[in-house]
Order: C-alpha cells, then structure tokens, then sequence
C-alpha cells in the first residue's frame, strides 16, 4: 500500500535571541551570540537524518527569535542557502517561515525575504499596546513603528500575517475597537489571537496571566461574531477561529500546536547554543526541561530518544487524560489538554490542563454553532446530520 | 501440514507472523505481541496476501512500526482497556503512516478507550461481547457519542455499519461486521492449527441460508427451516426483531444470555436511524429540520 504523505516536522529554529524589541511579556532569556554558519550543515543533517528514521519528507523550519532581522540580510541568504544544500543531498523539502517584529525592517532584506520566505511575513501586533515595546522605548511608539515597517514591505508585495495576544485592556476596549483596528486602521486581513501566560522571568505584567479565561472566551466569540458578519466573505481571515470553522464544517482544516495531539510529535525548536527543547517558550528560559545539545550525539534520534525531559512531553497527553477530566470532554480530539507552557507557566504542573481550557470550551462551542449555521455539508458522513 | 485442507476456500486466515511461510497464497491477517517481529517477518515478495497487521500488546515500544519502511493497515488490540487506553497517544504516531484501528473488548475502560481512540482518529471496532447491563448503557452513550459529534472522522465499528445497514435497509450481521463469520474467517493457532475463528453456536448455512449444500432448495423454505434449527437451540431468537441482524451473536459464547439486555442498544441505533431519515427526507425536500 502507498502511505498517506507523512506531515511535515515543524523545527522552531532560534539563529540568535538578540532582539531589538523589549516587550513586557517576553518568555525568552535573550542575548547571547548568534548561530554559526558553519555549523549549519552539522545541525541540519542531523535533523534529516532523524527524518528519515521517521519516515518524514518535509521540514518547516519556524525562524524565530529573538529577532530575525538583527541578523544580517546576507547571514539570513546564506544560511539559507546551506540549509537548501543540506536537504538538496538529503532529498528533503524545506518550507521556511519567517516570525519578525519588523522593527529592522528594511529594503536591504527584500533578497532573502523573497528568495526564503517567498515574501511572506509573520509579525505581531497588538491592541490596545500595552506591553510591546522598542529597546529603549514606550509602548506608546511601537505600533507606529511597526505600521510604518509593514507598510514598506507591504509596499514590495509582501504579505504580513499577525499574532496578536490580548490583556485586560483589550477585554475592556472590546471585541469592536479590536476588529476595526485590524482591518481598517492596520489593513490587515489575516491575524491570530494568542493567549498570554506567564513564561521565563516573573514580573509585573505576567503576574496578571492567566487572563480571566471566561472574559477571554466572551471577547473571541464576540470577535467571531463580527467577523463572521463583516469579513469573513470578504477574505478576511482569523486564527486559530478560521481553521476551527472549516473543522467543524468537516474540511480541511490545520490547527494550531496547542492543540495538536501532542505537539512533541511534530515540533522541536534549537538554541543558538545548539540546546534543543520542545518550542521557543522552553528552550531559554526552562534549561532543566531541554532534551539536550544536538552538539553532543552524531545521532538527533539519540538524543531525544535518551531524554527524560522530552518523554514528560510525549508522556503529557496520556498524563492528562487519566488525571484531568479531558476524556469526557466532547472536544476532546480538538485540544488534547491544550498548551504545555500555559500549562506549566500557570501551576508548574506540565500534567495539568491548558488553563485557559473555558476560554477554549467557550470558543468551541460557538464555533460549532457558527459552522452548523453556515454548514453546507457535503453529507460524505451522513451521521453528523443528526442533531 | 496443508492448509488449504483445513480453511474455507477463500477465508481470510488470523495468523502468527511467524507462520506466513507456512500460509503463503492465502489471505492473511497476521498478529504479534511483538512489534519488531513485523519487519522481521514481513519481507519479500507475495506480501499482497496481507490483509492488515494486527498487534496485540499495547504495551510495546511502537517505534519499529513507525520507523518501518512498509506500511500496512494496523489493528491495535486492546486486552485491557482500563489499563490501556492512555497508550492510544503513543501510538498515534502510526496514524500519519497509514490506517490504524483500535479493536476494543467491552470491559472496563472501554468507554474511555472509545473517547480516547476516537478523538485521535483512529477508526474502532468494539466488541461487544454478551454485555451486561452497564455495559450496554455505555455502548449506548458512545454511540451517541460517535453519530452526534461532528469532530469524530473515522467510523466506529459495530455501530457504523449496522447503523448505515438499517438507514439503508442492507442487511448485514454483526457477525460480518465483527470479522467472526465462520465461513469467511478462520484463526490459526500459535502452533498452527486452523480453529473456527470463533466457536460459532449456528451453522454457516444456517447463517447464510442462500448458500452452500441448501443453495438449490426454495430460499424461503430454507430460510424458515434455518432459522427454525436455531430456534430450537436458540429460543429468545424465535421472536427476536433484530434476528436478521444479529443472527445469534449475543448468544456466543453462552447460549443462555438473555438478549433483553441488549434490546436498547438496538431500539436506540433503530430510532437514531428513523431521526437521520427524516433529517434526510426533510433535508431532501427543502422543509425546516
């Protein structure tokens, strides 16, 4: 028989944790000096032959940070180009994505921009900003800034996808002012809501996450619904919402890591050091939960395969459906249990359940209502019809 | 030993993956407790004779499935459920290789195993063997379970079929669903003798009244006489409604099972099917459902 396609491995890949942003909610512990080049190849192969092991053909390599763009444009090309070399010889497809707050944003970037990214941007955003800052500046100037930024590379054909994490004073501005502000004063017309939670340092800001999780959901089904009546015919697109949508409505459909099975199935992130960890929210601040160093073995699948810390991931979901009430929970094979950082950053329990679970219930069940309301079902299975 | 002598011409065979040399030109679905032994195995040409792999300790590393090069339909065997379920994440891995399902006993854990398997998308097959009464008010919620929520993809087995059987009035019996007709199957042991897939308490002919010796004779007659020969063993089933569904399975293995117990599972699957009829009917002439 021929297998399916295998899906990708998804490599969350941190070139350096300079940045030249000093947002307030910021899980990283950042400096430090960037990647080698010349250890590209090393890394890289490393990762393909763990690939093969896994019977996985294709990579999407996650360039965050950090800060992309305090990188050189032709240190970005460059690596670029090994890591292309690198699979060329492993027979491996690369898709890359680039996260970049835009900051040092310039037309010096188009190159690498276009030839690695094909000229796609994800960046953040939020509203009110609160908490998101220039090094050196107020929250006040960064968006700004950054609309300044992203009106250039937009300028070039660039496309500019959004993350956007809400605070309390966005809660109080409400779902309304949010929308308008995307769409209209941004231009925008593909962003994702993130929740916020208390990763790395402590401090001030972060001592006010988890944010209240019903008044979250309450903001997002509101902010559903306004979409849904204003943009959702015109292109405009909403994540993690749009993808619950074409869920529920039975299409294809790919939803964010938190609620993958298990995110440690598919997602690995590495250090500028070389440390690995499960994603970016780990692998700085939490050293004791890193997998290891992909310096210190030949073999990647060793590694991770030796690694207590990484079996406390795979071992999660198991954890929380025999300690949490998540097996009886109707969404179930949508969440899993949700995000291991909101999780840990919360309780410092890594077996407890998202906290922002009635936040996720909340959104669940509206969407499946918005989605029964809009459904054409082809009938391909003709049991859902009955409710 | 031949055992083309031993099997119905045509029945797919329950083998050890060690005996494969000894079955080739048969239809196979091979078992190990031991998934190393697949690859081991499984190697060389006539593999199309492979129907699916069944493992059935779900205890074992999944690792030597997932990295093998070969991909078969996968059956998961749970013995435990209660003890098992939590590994389904373990092994869902398989899942991005190819079709993986989970064959769940009716014991206890099985409604969490059923949650679980199903919210991973892996396809089910419950078998529900002689359930007590608990046991079939949880085969009830998790049928509602399964034709009520719009996020469960694959279809969970016994309740799929016989559920679209009765929607579109096609027979088909549990023992069919279930892999266990006598005819169709057979079981081979660890030291390799052919058994009767399951000690069956009717004939195949009586089963199947079309076929085999009886096949010349007026069909009606020898349905009648059929079912008459296990109405004498079988009495509860003279004036069963859901005979021609079941066919005796609830009365494997203890002839002496009161089959009300499972009357409501069957009146619940009927009545979902009579409400999916009328959506469609409705759906179908553009009145409001």
């Amino acid at each position: 028989m021929i297998p399916p396609p295998p899906p990708p491995l998804s490599l969350i890949f941190l070139p350096t944790l300079q940045c030249d942003a000093d947002c307030e909610y910021c899980f990283e512990k950042k400096g430090g000096s960037p990647l080698s080049l010349d250890v590209l190849p090393e890394i890289f192969g490393k990762i393909f032959d763990f690939m093969d092991e896994r019977n996985t053909h294709e990579l999407h390599v996650h360039w965050q940070g950090g800060e992309i763009l305090t990188l050189s444009p032709e240190w970005v090309e460059d690596a670029g180009e090994s890591i292309r070399r690198t699979a060329e010889s492993h027979r491996k497809q690369v898709t890359h994505f680039l996260q970049s707050n835009l900051i040092g944003y310039s037309r010096y970037w188009e190159p690498a921009i276009t030839t690695i990214f094909g000229k796609s941007i994800g960046s953040s955003v939020d509203y009110p900003n609160c908490h998101r800052k220039v090094k050196g500046g107020s929250p006040d100037n960064f968006n700004p800034i950054w609309l300044e930024k992203a009106d250039m590379a937009r300028c070039t054909g660039n496309h500019i996808g959004v993350i956007s994490i809400p605070s309390t004073k966005t809660l109080e501005a409400g779902a309304e002012a949010f929308y308008d502000y995307f769409t209209k004063r941004l231009g925008i017309t593909d962003f994702q809501l993130n929740s916020p939670f208390a990763g790395g340092p402590a401090n001030r800001v972060k001592a006010g996450y988890p944010l209240d999780p019903e008044q979250l959901g309450l903001f997002f089904t509101q902010l559903i619904d306004i979409w849904m009546a204003r943009g959702y015919d015109q292109g405009v697109r909403i994540g993690p919402f749009d993808q619950l949508l074409q869920c529920f409505r039975d299409e294809p459909h790919l939803l964010p890591c938190i609620w993958h099975r298990n995110c440690a199935d598919h997602f690995i992130c590495i250090h500028p050091e070389g440390h690995l960890a499960q994603c970016d929210c780990w692998v700085s601040s939490y050293p004791q939960f890193r997998f290891g160093n992909i310096f210190q073995d030949e073999s990647l699948s060793a590694i991770l395969g030796a690694s207590a810390a990484r079996k406390r991931f795979l071992d999660r979901p198991a954890d929380i459906v025999q300690k949490q009430d998540c097996i009886n929970c109707e969404f179930l094979g949508i969440c899993h249990g949700g995000c291991p950082i909101r999780a840990y950053s919360f309780r410092g329990n890594l077996s407890d359940k998202d906290p922002y679970c009635p936040t996720y219930l909340k959104v669940f069940r509206h969407m499946r209502s918005v989605a029964a309301r809009c459904s054409t079902k082809n009938g391909s299975r003709q049991v859902e019809s009955i409710k | 030993m031949n055992p083309t002598n031993h099997s119905p011409a045509g029945a797919i065979l329950f083998s050890p993956v060690h005996l494969i040399e000894q079955f080739r030109g048969h239809r196979l679905v091979v078992r190990s407790s031991d998934p190393h032994r697949f690859p081991k195995y499984l190697k060389g040409d006539g593999l199309e004779q492979i129907e699916y792999i069944q493992l059935t300790d779900l205890e074992a590393d999944p690792s030597p499935l997932v990295k093998w090069k070969t991909v078969f339909p996968i059956d998961l065997v749970m013995t435990v459920p209660v003890r098992e379920y939590p590994r389904l994440y373990a092994f869902a891995p398989l899942l991005d290789r190819g079709p993986v399902r989970i064959s769940i006993p009716v014991a206890e854990g099985m409604e969490k195993a059923v949650r679980l398997a199903a919210s991973l998308d892996f396809s089910i097959k419950i078998i529900p063997q002689q359930p007590d009464v608990d046991q079939v008010k949880q085969l009830i919620r998790l049928a509602d379970f399964y034709l009520r929520n719009p996020t469960i993809e694959e279809p969970i087995e016994f309740f799929h079929s016989l559920f679209l059987g009765i929607v579109n009035s096609e027979v088909i019996t549990l023992w069919e669903i279930l892999e266990k007709t006598p005819a169709r199957y057979g079981f081979v042991t660890d030291d390799g003798r052919i058994v009767d897939s399951q000690h069956c308490p009717i004939t195949d002919a009586e089963m199947n009244p079309e076929t085999g010796s009886e096949k010349n004779s007026d069909t009606a007659t020898i349905r009648h006489s059929s079912r008459q020969r296990v109405m004498n063993r079988l009495k509860e089933c003279v004036v069963c409604p859901y005979w021609q569904w079941c066919r005796g399975f609830f009365k494997y293995p203890a002839p002496d099972y009161s089959c009300a117990k499972v009357f409501p599972l069957f009146q619940h699957l009927f009545a979902a099917a009579a409400e999916f009829k009328n959506d469609l009917a409705e759906l179908n002439s553009g009145a409001p459902a």
